[in-house]
């Protein structure tokens, strides 16, 4: 097979991607399934903060130190095809809008943010200020509300139709590092620096009303500050990460008695990503290794190695066989 | 010629130029009471920002350079470099599309419904909806995948990195079937890695790209190549703890080792019997082939060592060197004379001597010989301290049959070694027309010698 190394992607709907991004200034593609990295992504001067893969499946968007850059994923160009500016101290995380009508970003200059993404249009452009940086932003899937957890442990949710935004306190001066709601806007998860995971369920979202949020549970579930988390596909489960060396798997019905994913080489797990059917979950270290693990198992079938430094940030999007 | 113009600049440069050249001294007591106004920067209009004076008294004068210029004249290559960079990165970013960001507009109040519409999400479609993953699929297909062996090195790829010096490198692959050999293989590798992982490297890429069977690492070595793929097996194979930073060469080949390889790395496994150690008692045998392998080896290394400096003395053998030696006169007089020897000619030049005598025995004037007409050097014989050694060169007639002259030389024993074998040397690589004919003449006398011996009896 003539390939490896700089080879191309063709076209990127049908293949699984797998991007893995961190401090060493470049952005990796793999073949999830080998291990094999395809491309080598330059990210010049900056680390990589979050990754995300537009819903088209065509581009990625790296947030990194004062800019958001955006990655044509096909052909064989390494540099970002677009670079979004003006922005002051590090993009902490990015999403889109599920048409790919705009993009939202979260920075450590204390706001959230709209980027209309149509040509020539500014009308979606919005800013959200809130008095500390934003740690984490992510979208409901009514698409309509959008969650921002910033550092002083607040969190706020602000509708996008009106304005209106709420907020909650789950723990007082403990930084939200992480929040995810589940496909199917059923739970809302938020992690925090205290290695504290908080869970609840959501109700309304679908009216005008703001979405209520009704409180579940409280998990201790790391030792050290918990980085990420993340609800699979089928909303069945829930993928936690920390600086503590683990990821930790629980099930969305109770909460309890987690599955474990850690081994030896592993150092602060940065990110972690289901497959489609949930069965298998890759992670992101900071010793440079991203490894995929069978879930029910607990063990690792793949390694991604490449990486010259941390990885503190990673993108999968798997594809549906019908 | 703009600056002919200026009268500022005429001035100042005539004022320099008295000052600079008048020994007397008067010039610059004239000039002392004219106070030339230093002009401001308006009166140069077209001179860029960079060519202003920093210090407002440097001399204008083309006479007087100030040693200001030598980092100035530094200044510039940066400037060339950093324009290079610039460059580039104009490049880069013409490729790139930059969308920055505007505050939204607040008369932007009227948002289209459609932007922020709230979607419906089907909460109670709680279903177990389980999807099919190609991702599994495909993991399923391949269960165990053999990883590549020389996997390891492939951190050194120097594309696969960003911002770190790297070598590149043009590797021809010996060991391929003949059809592939002629395609070599390009590698980039960090500037860090030692050459035993640039091996590693090359094979981890020739077995992902061409399939290669390939052995362990440790059989193969790295050699100098032409830019046509044909090895140079005049030097030895790269060694493998150096860090490929030191060479230079962009060509290389990889080789797979052979016993010439072998016996210059490890040590030499020779029986025992041949040693003459068969006399020893079972339980010495083992220690004394300890002694004797550290012994071997060393020995190995001596070798080696020789055969490095036998390669060094050849290539500097062209280099200019000047000995001082005796030239001998036909009066069998000796003169000191420096002989310089260098790969295009030998000079001789003699030393001043002021003793009456040896000015009136041997007094020579300064020759100089091309290595063109250098025939030969050879030693004649050897004393205790001293040694003649005879320098054979074509004389310049205009008879066409070549005659060779010869001129005598005397120095120390390793001074007259050193000479002839640097001319041997230089000889060899020269390989010139006249040094050919001489042995060419030699061969032939000897033979006729023999021939005359023979027919005596």
């Amino acid at each position: 097979m003539i390939g490896g190394e700089e080879g191309c992607v063709g076209d990127s709907s049908e293949t699984v991607i797998l991007a893995t991004g961190g401090y060493d200034h470049t952005i990796k593609l793999w073949q999830a399934h080998t291990g094999n990295c395809q491309r080598t992504l330059q990210n010049p001067e900056s680390q990589v903060n979050a990754l995300e893969i537009t819903p088209d499946r065509q581009r990625i968007a790296a947030a990194g130190y004062q800019h958001v850059r955006i990655y044509d994923i096909n052909g064989s160009i390494n540099t970002a095809a677009v670079n979004c500016e003006g922005l002051t101290k590090n993009v902490t995380s990015v999403g889109f809008q599920e048409d790919g009508k705009w993009m939202y970003t979260g920075g450590e200059d204390c706001s959230a943010r709209i980027w209309d993404l149509r040509k020539g249009s500014m009308q979606c452009q919005r800013i959200f200020q809130v008095s500390a940086p934003v740690n984490c932003v992510c979208l409901h899937p009514n698409q309509a509300e959008l969650i921002v957890g910033d550092q002083s442990g607040i969190i706020h949710i602000w509708d996008l139709k009106t304005d209106h935004n709420e907020q909650l306190i789950p723990e007082t001066d403990a930084a939200i590092l992480s929040m995810a709601v589940d496909p199917l806007g059923s739970f809302l998860a938020a992690v925090n620096n205290k290695g504290r995971c908080f869970i609840w369920e959501l109700g309304g979202g679908t009216t005008e009303e703001p979405t209520r949020l009704i409180p579940k549970h409280k998990l201790e579930a790391h030792k050290r500050h918990a980085l990420k988390c993340r609800f699979s596909p089928d909303s069945q489960m829930l993928v936690t990460t920390s600086a503590d060396q683990t990821a930790k798997i629980w099930g969305t019905e109770k909460f309890e008695n987690p599955q474990e994913l850690t081994c030896d080489a592993q150092r602060w797990v940065w990110d972690a990503a289901f497959s489609l059917d949930s069965q298998y979950v890759v992670t992101a270290s900071s010793d440079g290794v991203a490894r995929l693990w069978d879930v029910a198992e607990g063990s690792i079938k793949r390694e991604y190695t490449g990486h010259q430094k941390a990885i503190t940030a990673l993108a999968l999007e798997d594809v549906a066989r019908d | 010629m703009a600056l002919y113009d200026n009268k500022h600049w005429l001035l100042s440069h005539i004022r320099h130029s008295f000052i600079f050249s008048d020994e007397s001294g008067f010039s610059e007591m004239v000039m002392m009471d004219e106070d030339l106004r230093v002009p401001s920067m308006k009166a140069y209009p077209d001179l860029d920002q960079d060519e202003e004076d920093e210090d407002g008294d440097a001399p204008r004068s083309l006479d007087v350079n100030c040693e200001l210029d030598f980092g100035a004249h530094r200044r510039r290559v940066n400037t060339a470099q950093k324009l290079e960079k610039m460059d580039l990165e104009r490049k880069r970013i013409a490729k790139m599309t930059s969308i920055k960001w505007e505050d939204p507009m607040p008369s932007v109040a009227e948002v289209p419904s459609n932007a922020f519409e709230r979607k419906v999400v089907d909460n109670a479609k709680k279903e177990k909806v389980k999807r099919t993953s190609t991702l599994s699929a495909q993991l399923k297909d391949c269960p165990v995948l053999l990883k590549n062996p020389f996997f390891d090195y492939s951190k050194f790829d120097g594309n696969a990195q960003v911002g770190v010096p790297v070598k590149r490198y043009i590797i021809f692959l010996t060991m391929l079937p003949e059809r592939e050999r002629n395609y070599p293989l390009h590698v980039t590798i960090v500037n860090t890695a030692k050459v035993k992982e640039l091996v590693g490297l090359v094979l981890w890429k020739c077995s992902e790209e061409r399939n290669a069977q390939l052995e362990d690492e440790s059989a193969y070595a790295l050699h100098i190549a032409e830019d046509d793929g044909e090895v140079d097996w005049d030097f030895p194979c790269l060694d493998e703890k150096e860090v490929v930073s030191k060479f230079g060469f962009n060509y290389l080949a990889l080789v797979q080792k052979t016993e010439v390889h072998k016996s210059r790395a490890q040590t030499m496994s020779m029986p025992l019997s041949s040693l003459g150690w068969s006399a020893l008692a079972e339980r010495d045998e083992k220690e004394i082939e300890g002694a004797e392998e550290s012994a071997l080896q060393q020995q190995a290394m001596k070798e080696a060592e020789m055969r490095m400096k036998g390669h060094m003395t050849a290539m500097e053998a062209p280099l200019y060197q000047s000995f001082q030696v005796y030239i001998m006169n036909r009066v069998r007089v000796r003169s000191a004379v420096h002989l310089g020897i260098s790969g295009e000619k030998i000079e001789i030049d003699p030393v001043v001597q002021h003793k009456a005598t040896s000015q009136l025995w041997g007094k020579r004037k300064a020759a100089t010989y091309d290595i063109t007409r250098i025939a030969a050097c050879e030693l004649v014989n050897q004393r205790s301290s001293k040694s003649h050694f005879r320098l054979v060169h074509q004389s310049l007639t205009e008879d066409p049959t070549t005659t060779f002259k010869t001129l005598e030389f005397e120095a120390e024993n390793f001074v007259a070694q050193e000479i002839v074998q640097k001319i041997n040397h230089i000889l060899e690589l020269r390989a010139t027309p006249v040094w050919k004919e001489y042995l060419v003449t030699k061969e032939r006398k000897s033979t006729r010698r023999r021939s005359f011996s023979f027919s005596l009896k």
